[in-house]
């Protein structure tokens, strides 16, 4: 695992965590879960960065641009970093529909080379731009991001972009290649397949397809980086799983991408395990995780990490793995 | 009654246990596969190693933990009763569970040996009946082709007294084949599951 990955992670005072942590993490980590246990809050706390803007722009994109938390100028929505004191470290104010307020606690990473990374007080080096945030919301299908992804991350290199296509021929056998077209006011992304005559926007193909090209664009352009993404298995049909995780699991490691992955799909789960038996993915055995979380009697969350072996265990015996009351 | 997670080998041991618990105490055991309800370990030897992740979840989550596993017979793959509870003890510690280990947690054996003192008066007579089918076909050479086994000496028993094949699920309950109420051969084990159970009112 690449040096700078995370192998514990810990936030207090984030969203509805009082303190919340994961130990032992791999490369490769699946958190599953109840509905609103804080799947999704994990993914936004490790949108970490050292630097205070960074993180906060990011944070804040996601909830107002991805989540669609709506701005209303009377009720703002509050972030602060350090344990909320009277004169916090840093604060930042923003509009949201209803009175929300998050507190930013201490965070505390350790990474994979036993630095400890702590939040820094300066706020310099803002980071606007949506698709440099490494983060894939469930929901987002073709987006005009994709377009600056493919510009930046894979056009420039014919061998980048002979690996992408290779790639998605998981999903679509027939895909020859993607381009960009600037005949219309607003540039658009084309794909042709070897058995269709038409080249055809991307915007028109499957949700699983436009996902996967979404996901390993973000993988490109997060080399070496961790990338969260929610809900990995929607969109995606159960009989291209294997296919689906293989290319995904495959371009992380490639490109030394760390996963963070929410889903409570028990077929995206079996089709994990199952990938991960194949003879040229059984090294990556040692990296995959899976994080049950669970919100205790006394309203906190923690989480139960399992390793491969584990994981694939209950799979196999039907223990339950996916978390929920009791 | 607290809430438990019971820690068991396979689905034979989950459904014997759930039927016992029924009959003995009228409780209806949750069938689930997770906290709450049973957990398969997939043999002794991975409480550990597989099951941590349960054990810690269970326990933070208030429920006790029961473990049954068998006490198995002394050889080179296998523990022994006194192995085994040496083993488990260690492990219960860690892990914060109690433990049963069949057939009476005091001697060598396995849930096989539970069963077979739980047959009927009559599924006994059909036993004598199979061990003459059995000696028959070793002598002439043909043993392997019904092996002797306890599974398989239990579907014929079934297959004779119930007129079904093979049952998609052993019915413990079915009194035709076993005896567990009042059997004194359970009472070990009914003396362990009384520090965690208590008798049920029945609705009738």
């Amino acid at each position: 695992m690449h040096e700078k990955h995370l192998t514990y992670f810990k936030v207090e005072n984030f969203k509805r965590f009082d303190s919340f942590e994961m130990n032992d993490i791999g490369q490769f980590n699946l958190i599953v879960g109840d509905n609103n246990v804080g799947k999704t809050s994990v993914l936004e706390a490790l949108l970490f960065d050292k630097e205070t803007m960074n993180f906060t722009h990011r944070l804040l994109t996601v909830l107002f641009e991805f989540r669609k938390v709506a701005n209303n100028t009377q009720n703002p929505i509050k972030l602060f970093l350090g344990s909320k004191p009277e004169n916090p470290k840093f604060f930042i104010s923003y509009h949201n529909k209803e009175t929300e307020e998050i507190v930013l606690g201490k965070i505390v990473l350790r990474t994979a080379s036993g630095e400890n990374e702590r939040i820094a007080e300066e706020t310099y080096n803002t980071e606007t731009a949506k698709e440099k945030i490494p983060y894939v919301p469930f929901h987002l299908g073709y987006d005009q991001d994709l377009i600056t992804y493919y510009s930046k991350a894979i056009q420039k290199s014919r061998q980048v972009k002979k690996d992408f296509i290779f790639a998605l021929k998981a999903l679509v056998p027939t895909i020859e290649n993607v381009e960009i077209s600037l005949d219309s006011d607003t540039p658009i992304l084309l794909i042709s397949q070897t058995d269709k005559d038409e080249i055809l926007p991307l915007s028109l193909s499957g949700e699983g397809t436009i996902k996967l090209i979404r996901i390993l664009m973000k993988i490109l352009v997060n080399q070496g980086k961790r990338l969260m993404i929610d809900e990995v298995d929607a969109g995606v049909h159960y009989k291209k799983f294997k296919d689906f995780w293989r290319t995904v699991l495959l371009a992380a490691k490639e490109n030394d991408v760390q996963l963070f992955m929410t889903t409570h799909n028990i077929e995206c789960l079996q089709y994990f395990k199952e990938v991960l038996e194949e003879t040229e993915m059984i090294d990556l055995q040692k990296e995959a995780r899976c994080f049950e979380m669970v919100e205790l009697p006394n309203g906190s969350v923690k989480s139960y990490t399992r390793g491969y072996e584990e994981f694939a265990n209950a799979i196999d015996l039907g223990n339950n793995i996916r978390g929920g009351k009791l | 009654m607290k809430k438990m997670t019971i820690f068991v080998e396979n689905t034979t041991d989950m459904d014997f246990l759930r039927k016992l618990v029924k009959i003995i105490y009228n409780h209806d055991l949750s069938d689930q596969r997770g906290v709450g309800g049973f957990i398969l370990m997939s043999g002794a030897g991975n409480e550990k190693s597989q099951n941590k992740a349960y054990f810690e979840k269970s326990t933070d989550s208030g429920c006790v933990n029961l473990v049954f596993e068998d006490a198995d017979y002394k050889n080179n793959s296998t523990y022994g009763f006194e192995k085994q509870k040496e083993r488990l003890e260690k492990l219960a510690e860690e892990l914060n569970f109690d433990f049963f280990l069949f057939p009476n947690h005091q001697d060598d054996g396995n849930l096989e040996i539970i069963l077979e003192n739980c047959l009927s008066k009559r599924a006994s007579e059909i036993v004598a009946c199979l061990n003459v089918y059995h000696e028959c076909l070793e002598k002439k050479g043909l043993g392997h082709k019904n092996p002797k086994t306890y599974h398989n000496r239990w579907n014929m028993i079934e297959s004779a007294l119930l007129d079904i094949k093979k049952p998609e699920k052993r019915d413990f309950s079915d009194e035709q084949i076993w005896f567990i109420k009042e059997n004194p051969y359970l009472a070990p084990l009914i003396n362990f599951l009384d520090q965690y159970f208590t008798s049920e009112p029945s609705l009738k």
